[in-house]
Parts: C-alpha cells; structure tokens; sequence
C-alpha cells in the first residue's frame, strides 16, 4: 500500500464527494497493481480496456462505498475480478496456443523483448487454465509478493485455505508449464 | 517428491524463504518444481499499463466522475422516535401551525434538519397520489419560499433550485385522475417561479448562468410563448366567452383533425365547446398544442370584490389552507383557472400564489363579478386530461385506423399469407396501430 491508511481513508472521502484530484490519485495508485491482476488473467489489449472498466466502477461505487476493516484495494479486486469474469463470460473465448510458422510482426521486434512478451504470454496462457480462486492467489502471492494473510484477507479465507488452494495452483502450474516447455517458441497469445 | 510438494504448509513455510513477502527478487533454490513455477512467475517481466494508456483510462475515469449526479441531499428522520414524534406533531398541530419556526427555517440553521425531516414524514402520510402529488408541490414551493428569502440576503443555493425540481417531477409521476390538470397547472407554475428566481440570482451576479444552465428550461417552455387559447375569459364581464373546438377531420386525409379554440370570446352567452365530427374521424387528435395551452395562461389582473375581505387559498377548494386575507379592491395577478372555471389562481402583490372562488374577483375594482359559468379549459387533448364539458366529444372516436394505409396493408397481407406461416402471422398478431390511450373516467368535482 502506497499511503498509510489514513491517508488513503482521507482520499476516499475526498474521492467520494466528487473532488478529481482525489479521484486521480486513488486511480494512479491503483492503476498498475489492478492492471497487472488483469493482464494475466485475459489478453493485453483487453486487459487495458478492463482496468479502464474497474476504475469507471469504482467512481461508480464511490459514493455507496463504506470504509472498513477490509483493505480499499480489496474492493478494486472484487470489482476487478468482476470484470475478468463478464469478460470470459461475454467473449466465452480463450487464448488458445497454436503453432505458426510465420509470425510476420515480431520478426521486427528485438529478441529480447520478443522473449519477455513470451515468457508472459506464457504464464498468462497458464494461469488462465486455473480456477479464478487460484489465479487470484497466484498473482497476489507471486507478482504482488503478498504474505498469505494479506492474501487470506483479500479473499476473506483463512490463511490454512490460502496455504491449500496456493499448494493446489502452483502443483498445476508446474506441470502445464512443464508441458509447454518444449513447445515455448511457438507460443503465441491470439487476440481479435 | 519432496515433503513440501505434498504438504501445502510446509510449501507455504519454504516459499517465505525463498520469495519472502514484499521483497523483490528470490533466492536461488533447486529441486522443486512448485518453488520453481513460482520462482518463474515472481521473475517475469510484470505488464505494465504504459504512460500513454494510464493518460487515456485516467480522462475516461475522470470523465466519469464529471458525469456522476452529486449524491442528492436526502435528509431522513433515521431513529423512530423522531419519526414517530415528526408524526405526532404533524397530525396534531400540521406543518406551519405546530413549527412555524422550524418552517421559516432555511438552509444552514439547525432546525432546516428537522424541517426537511418532518416534510419526509408528510409524504409518507400522504394517503392517495393526489395528496402525495400536492405534498410534493407544497415541498417544491417551501424550497422556493427558501431560495426568494436567500436572494433577498444576496444568496443563492442551487440545489434548493434542484430540490424543487425534483419534488415538482415527483409530483407529476403520481399516479393522479381526478386532478391533474390541477397539479399540472401548479407544477407548470412552480417551474416559472423557480425560473424567476434563477434568473432574479443571474441578475444580481450571485450565479453564472453556464452554472445554472441545468435548472432553466429549454427553449422550447420559454415563457415568452403566446397561448392560443384563454384560460381567463370569466374575468371579462363585458362578455361572456364561447370557445368552440371544431374537428372536422376528412375521411380521406390523415392529417390530425384541427382543433382550434378561438382566442377571444364572441357575444354567445352559452359556455359550451363544441366537437362536431361531419365523418368518422380518421385520424388521431392531436396532443401537441395542449402542453401550451395548459401551462402557459395569460396573466391577467383582477380585484378582489364583494363586501367583506376574501380568502385566498393554497388550492381550489374550500377544504385547502387558507393562506392570505385580501380587502376588496385589492389588486391581484389572475394566472390560471381551476379545470371547473370556480376558482381563479391568482399571484399576490407578495408573490405568492393562491386560490380564489372566481365569483369574488372582477376585473373592475368596483363593479361585481357575475357568478362564473362553466369554463371550458381547451384541454381535451390532452391525453392525461379529460374534458368535463357538455357535448365534449372529440376523444369519442381516436385511433380509427380506416383511412391509415400502413397498418391496413399489413393486416391484409396477413390475412393472405398461406397458412401455416406461423412465425409471421405470431410476429404480426400484436396490434401495431394502437390508439391513443383510453380515456379516463369523468372528474367528480
């Protein structure tokens, strides 16, 4: 958290009678954390128009919004996970691995970078084929670096099922990405 | 497999180690494809939104904030005793005479609260639509009364304005029958004094007019516009006014029949608007010209007559509040008539709007006013209106869809396609020219 929690209750409330500075900074506080929950869970371009949904929801949400115990961020993730789920629900589409040989666009792109992209498209295309629980665990504990009772509170568990459900997601995500480790080059995320 | 690989609290014990909360990086651990696989996600290079597309969501996020409406200001009696004493003292005492300081109270004082409070409980008192409706426009004009004493003070409190509008929508979307036309007239009124004040705070510099744009009514209910028929004919002793509506709509033509009160009376003593259809209507009356008619009546002046003062009144009934003593001779702006033509509704050189029995005014100040007939209002169109006139009958016969081309032709090709065209003749089956809507009962007075 980037504000210590009064600070960030002072701007909620600011944010909820309308001030947009206060607005501004709640989003630009948010933005990257709520984007990187997103972007490994649907495509890169989707996942740029969702963050934009989240934080239209949230002014949305502001003014019914009531602080509490519970983590303002763990609001963001609710709607965020929201999101996630009307999108699958909506595009009933996933990002499928296919094999082709010419991938006219990245040959301009350095390798390295190449490289990145892939190793994300590569994790994202796995986590996707883990439970919506599972994914959310997985990126508050591994890309977040949230304890697991930060992350028990986010999901409101007990740490003991956090433990499980995270045992659980990381025992599958070995082994899909053990699968697709031969066939790494030629992973590629398709987007419409 | 290792221990850990099984046990997810030892995992969870050996992942603090290696990838310890809050810290970037991990130690170098081998062995374990778990640790491993999670190893590989905390090293990835993380998406991030670029400073482009962090521009572009923060305008779309701040664009939604400019559109969010400011949360209403909705002050609400939340514990039941001070509900059940507001009750109390409003069925014992009503509204003005149990507080009057509290009801002279304004925006700011302590006791607005418990005004704004004890008018939540008059609307949940408010038994029938028509009560309710009335409540509301009583509350639109105490928010009015509110924002003349604030201009007078060199204030301007546009959500007073705003209130006002709300509680006049609100009064119009009660489901009201006998006396809507009533309301309508008050609301119509209501929303030209909110306007004079609006204007008044624009004058005087205490509001820029692009900050009240929202609270003036478009251009099309200026009230500039010339009504083209007269609710205030009773007030002419000199004669005694006729208005005929003549709908002569031809058979072969769609076009709305035309329904044209004349502007001033002729010398007919016998108040009765004709309707008289010379074929079977073909087509639809028209309600386009009835909102002007009915909101936009011509100011008049008037004295109050007679041999002792007179009453005037917060509605057109002896059983409303009686809310000003007026001499005879006293001057008084005529602005509209009850639907009845028995009552006139005045403005007081205060300001203030009321109710007058129309056999007390005359346009003379000394000559008395014969006793009104019936008053034709030109609002039968209307279709949330009714006319209570004799011999009233053009909505007798709306919606005859004879002469309308469109609808007919798709009947008749229904009826010629071949059977078993189900789908089609299902898609079809729903009337597709409804008429205007039915008619509502006749008003009791």
């Amino acid at each position: 958290m980037l504000q210590p929690p009064t600070d960030l209750a002072r701007l909620i409330r600011k944010a909820q009678s309308g001030d947009e500075n206060a607005i501004a900074s709640l989003y630009q506080e948010h933005a990257q954390q709520i984007y990187r929950y997103i972007a490994y869970r649907v495509p890169a371009p989707d996942a740029e128009d969702l963050t934009g949904e989240v934080f239209v929801r949230m002014v949305e949400g502001l003014p019914s919004y009531r602080i509490t115990e519970v983590p303002f961020e763990a609001w963001l993730y609710r709607i965020a996970a929201a999101r996630v789920a009307d999108y699958y629900r909506y595009h009933k589409r996933r990002v499928e691995v296919e094999l082709d040989d010419e991938t006219p666009e990245t040959e301009l792109m350095p390798e390295e970078q190449l490289l990145e992209r892939q190793e994300v498209e590569v994790l994202r295309e796995a986590i996707q084929q883990l439970s919506p629980e599972q994914q959310s665990i997985l990126v508050w504990r591994f890309v977040e670096r949230k304890s697991h009772e930060e992350v028990a509170e986010l999901l409101n568990r007990s740490v003991s099922s956090v433990k499980t459900i995270q045992h659980r997601a990381l025992t599958q995500l070995a082994k899909l990405l053990g699968t697709q480790k031969e066939s790494r080059h030629y992973l590629r995320g398709r987007h419409e | 497999m290792n221990d850990h690989e099984q046990n997810p609290g030892q995992l969870a014990d050996l992942l603090d180690t290696v990838l310890p909360p809050h810290q970037a990086g991990a130690l170098p651990f081998d062995g374990s494809d778990l640790v491993q696989a999670a190893e590989r996600l905390a090293n990835a290079p993380h998406p991030t939104l670029s400073p482009e597309a962090m521009a572009r969501i923060q305008k779309q996020v701040i664009q939604a904030a400019r559109q969010q409406q400011p949360p209403r200001r909705i002050i609400r009696l939340d514990t039941p005793l001070l509900r059940w004493a507001a009750v109390f003292v409003l069925v014992f005492f009503g509204f003005r005479a149990a507080v009057p300081a509290v009801a002279s109270s304004l925006p700011g004082s302590p006791l607005y609260t418990v005004k704004r409070g004890v008018e939540s409980v008059e609307l949940l008192l408010a038994a029938s639509p028509s009560t309710k409706a009335n409540v509301y426009l009583d509350q639109a004009e105490r928010r009015l009364d509110e924002s003349q004493t604030l201009l007078e003070n060199s204030q301007f409190d546009h959500q007073l304005i705003q209130d006002a509008h709300d509680d006049i929508s609100q009064s119009l979307q009660q489901e009201v029958i006998d006396t809507y036309t009533l309301i309508e007239a008050r609301a119509a009124q209501l929303r030209a004094d909110a306007d004079r004040v609006v204007r008044a705070a624009i004058a005087a510099g205490l509001v820029q007019p692009e900050d009240v744009s929202d609270l003036l009514p478009l251009p099309t209910v200026t009230p500039t516009t010339v009504p083209t028929a007269t609710l205030t004919a009773t007030v002419q002793p000199s004669a005694t006014p006729t208005v005929t509506a003549t709908s002569t709509p031809s058979p072969t033509n769609t076009s709305l029949p035309t329904a044209i009160p004349t502007e001033r009376p002729t010398l007919v003593p016998t108040v009765v608007p004709t309707t008289v259809p010379t074929n079977q209507p073909t087509a639809i009356p028209t309600v386009v010209n009835t909102p002007v008619v009915e909101i936009q009546p011509i100011p008049d002046t008037g004295y109050i007559t007679g041999d002792g003062s007179v009453n005037v009144r917060k509605g057109p009934g002896t059983e409303f509040e009686i809310i000003a003593v007026l001499p005879p001779g006293t001057p008084i702006q005529i602005i509209g008539k009850s639907e009845t033509g028995d009552w006139e509704h005045v403005r007081l050189a205060n300001g203030r709007a009321g109710w007058i029995l129309a056999s007390l005014v005359s346009d003379n100040p000394t000559a008395p006013q014969p006793s009104g007939g019936v008053q034709p209002d030109g609002n039968c169109d209307h279709p949330g209106n009714y006319c209570n006139a004799p011999g009233q009958q053009k909505n007798d016969t709306p919606g005859n869809n004879g002469a309308t081309p469109g609808p007919n032709k798709d009947k008749t090709d229904k009826v010629d396609h071949p059977p078993g065209n189900d789908t089609n003749n299902g898609r079809d089956d729903p009337p597709n020219n409804p008429g205007p809507p039915p008619d509502k009962p006749p008003k009791d007075k």
